[in-house]
């Protein structure tokens, strides 16, 4: 057995971590020869190494840039769908209307109550059932979302608000709601994805919205520069 | 969406219907493969955007998937041709985080249990030309098989078993040398 027949059983047959893989006349050359022991026990140590863990923010992050990067065409959704729940919303509104003449507690106003009740998991989770839908005052949740992302003390609250705001991309006016709210915001990560959401819009008001804060000097330089990537990126 | 594989939810992402497939791509791998690009990196930060610019050139490329091909040799083909665009940066070895390595127990083999152990070994990692970094981090991936390998870094099986041992005696070498200063 000489050291270089080591050489096809390294991968394979040290997989697992250890010596099982590996014929038994290669493991007793592996017991009498240090070198190819070091080369082994190297080879296994490499493995922890690669062992870091990003930033549990990076996915949230990723998924705002992901977002930035949609084409105009995909954002279409957003419009029939709006379209489609007005259409559900009339019917399910006739269809009360004609069952009783007390009109039901809105499930939009209890959501949009909900937002800001509770702990912070449990705002968190709130925001996460904030889909506008046929049965949802989706105005009224925009109004909650835009408090929670300007008012609420947790960031990652603010930061999930922010994010639940993407479903209401077709809402005329966002995109100043948007500026006023990045204006009262102190945290610059906040401020960020706020721009973020505002280059996704890649509409006409975002991207003036946006040239407004790239001349607004009392906001941070990272600012500032997200908002020149943003115009860029919407690209009118 | 989480019950599709890999190769599913490249389906749809090649299909343009791929941002929340991507993200779900996104969740299973961008761990490991921060652990890789920060070894080579080991600047936080910069590795950070490193694995967002890797899906994004996934999304951006996701035509050039084979279907039915294995995501993940994919994955890292890509995260190498980035790594490759940011190569003439000079970066910086991490140093190692002593409470992660608390966190992975007591080892096996007694070379390297000791964290010190750890660091030359990085150190002598740092070393190596970029390609056989690469190649030893991946080779050590349970997940990767010397096909797989062979098809990252365009040669043949046996080439791989050759070229991580050739890289391994390389290590070794710059291991003892420290040793020895």
């Amino acid at each position: 057995m000489r050291c270089q027949d080591l050489e096809p059983y390294l991968l394979d047959g040290l997989k697992d971590g250890n010596d099982s893989g590996l014929p038994p006349d290669l493991r007793d050359h592996l017991e009498a020869c240090a070198a190819c022991r070091a080369l082994r026990d190297l080879w296994l140590g490499l493995g922890p190494l690669t062992a870091a863990e990003p930033d549990p923010e990076l996915g949230r992050r990723f998924r705002r840039r992901l977002a930035a990067q949609e084409p105009p065409r995909s954002r279409g959704w957003l419009l029939p769908l709006a379209a489609a729940g007005v259409v559900l919303a009339a019917g399910f509104g006739a269809g009360f209307a004609l069952r009783r003449q007390d009109p039901p507690r809105s499930a939009g106003a209890s959501l949009a109550a909900n937002l800001g009740r509770g702990s912070t998991s449990d705002r968190l989770q709130a925001i996460a059932m904030a889909i506008p839908g046929p049965e949802v005052n989706a105005k009224g949740l925009l109004e909650a979302l835009l408090v929670r992302t300007v008012r609420d003390p947790d960031l990652q609250v603010r930061l999930a608000a922010v994010e639940a705001l993407y479903l209401f991309g077709a809402e005329p006016g966002l995109a100043s709601r948007l500026e006023t709210a990045l204006r009262a915001q102190d945290h610059p990560e906040v401020q960020l994805a706020l721009v973020d959401l505002m280059a996704a819009l890649r509409e006409r008001r975002a991207a003036d919205a946006l040239r407004r804060l790239l001349q607004d000097e009392r906001l941070g330089p990272e600012v500032r520069q997200r908002a020149a990537q943003g115009l860029k990126e919407t690209a009118l | 969406m989480d019950h599709l594989d890999d190769t599913e939810l490249m389906a749809h992402v090649r299909g343009g219907r791929g941002s929340a497939h991507l993200a779900v791509l996104f969740d299973r791998h961008h761990r490991p493969l921060y652990g890789f690009l920060y070894r080579l990196t080991g600047q936080r930060p910069l590795c950070e955007d490193l694995v967002q610019e890797v899906f994004l050139r996934v999304l951006r490329h996701a035509g050039s998937f084979r279907p039915g091909a294995a995501f993940r040799p994919w994955l890292y083909r890509i995260a190498r041709n980035v790594l490759a665009d940011h190569g003439a940066q000079r970066w910086h070895l991490p140093l190692e985080d002593q409470e992660h390595l608390a966190a992975q127990g007591p080892s096996a083999h007694t070379l390297l249990e000791a964290s010190r152990d750890r660091e030359r070994l990085a150190a002598a990692l740092g070393r190596l030309p970029r390609d056989k970094q690469e190649l030893l981090l991946l080779s050590r991936d349970p997940d990767f098989s010397c096909a797989d390998l062979a098809g990252m870094f365009g040669c043949t099986a046996g080439a791989v078993k050759v070229r991580v041992h050739r890289a391994l005696q390389e290590l070794r070498n710059h291991f003892f040398e420290a040793e020895a200063r």
